[in-house]
């Protein structure tokens, strides 16, 4: 999205259109048609799955990006923000429900209210490894509470210190942001 | 109802009511917001779920399973930790496949490595998801981040199963 040039911004899409299509395909040739059948059904339950959830998300994505004033979210969690704001933007991501359909495009849409690289990764880092959501439904029954606790409390350390590293030795200039050359870019 | 759905349901209602609230704050606006969003990320998301189950059928599984036992040593930390980078699948794969193996005699502190790094580095939620969704800046320091720690994952990996199998 970023770069808009080739493909006219559809080379993503084709990108992903293509991976799905090839993997279908490879499925059916390879392992056969029960193999494809199952493979398809598990398709169908993940987006049953996902439908409800990706349009919620994006509901929140609206109404997340008209509450947070640009210049509150760039004290917040703009590159001076300390090691507070990368707590903010863990704490956020660890609370947040949803997969990566409804976290991405929160994190786009801190990155352009004026959150700076490092937040973000600690956003959606704490959103991968520490997840509240995630921990509760998933790892608990699989895990058992010992194991999936220990690992928790083991992980919640490193959002924040991979924040702090991004945020140090790889910060994110203006122009590479993902802004569509609007306020985020110039206001900082 | 799940859980994440309920929760997810009440974020909404409570974002929408404060917006609704707010003076000078517009739901309208807020919907047109999430309108655009929605037609350029829709279109990423069928075929994203497609590429999931297909995959999870054509995956070596069994194989996997007799490389990460517990005395594997630096070898099986490696290969598991890859194993979680590429797993292509969600969590309604990854946690079964994990509790699987572990009863399939793999090392508790292998697949603690394995979870983890499918949590910080794994390449299906790169390619398919960060890379289109958020560009290639902040997706590639995201991940450049989730390297970097995760050898630190990998020690606690090992010191908690040796705290739990004494």
């Amino acid at each position: 999205m970023a770069k808009k040039a080739r493909f006219g911004g559809y080379g993503p899409m084709i990108f992903v259109w293509t991976l799905a299509i090839s993997a279908g395909a490879l499925c059916y040739f390879v392992k056969g048609e029960a193999a494809f059948m199952r493979g398809f059904s598990a398709d169908m339950e993940i987006i049953e799955t996902m439908a409800p959830r990706f349009l919620l998300g994006l509901l929140l994505v609206g109404f997340l990006t008209v509450l947070a004033p640009r210049e509150a979210v760039a004290r917040a969690l703009g590159a001076g923000s300390g090691v507070k704001g990368l707590v903010i933007a863990a704490g956020a991501g660890v609370l947040l429900p949803g997969g990566p359909w409804v976290i991405m495009p929160l994190a786009l849409a801190i990155a352009r209210a004026g959150a700076d690289a490092g937040a973000c990764v600690a956003f959606v880092m704490a959103w991968g490894t520490l997840g509240i959501n995630r921990t509760l439904v998933w790892e608990l029954p699989f895990l058992g509470f010992e194991t999936a606790g220990l690992r928790w409390i083991a992980a919640l350390p490193l959002p924040i210190l991979a924040g702090l590293l991004i945020r140090r030795f790889l910060p994110m200039t203006a122009a590479a942001r993902p802004a569509d050359g609007d306020a985020a870019a110039k206001g900082r | 109802m799940s859980i994440s759905l309920i929760l997810i349901v009440s974020f909404v209602v409570v974002a929408f009511v404060a917006v609704a609230v707010t003076p000078g704050k517009s739901v309208k606006e807020a919907l047109t917001i999430s309108w655009r969003q929605s037609y350029r990320v829709l279109p990423m998301v069928l075929p994203a779920a497609f590429i999931a189950g297909f995959l999870a059928e054509l995956l070596p599984k069994a194989l996997v399973a007799g490389l990460i036992g517990p005395d594997s040593g630096l070898v099986g930390y490696l290969l598991a930790a890859v194993a979680g980078a590429i797993l292509p699948t969600g969590p309604m794969v990854v946690l079964p496949l994990g509790a699987a193996l572990l009863k399939a005699d793999a090392g508790l502190a292998q697949i603690l490595t394995l979870y983890n790094a499918w949590t910080l580095v794994n390449l299906q939620r790169l390619i398919i998801w960060e890379l289109p969704l958020v560009g290639g800046g902040l997706a590639g320091r995201r991940f450049v981040g989730g390297l970097i720690v995760l050898p630190i994952a990998m020690l606690a990996a090992t010191l908690i199963a040796a705290l739990l199998e004494e």
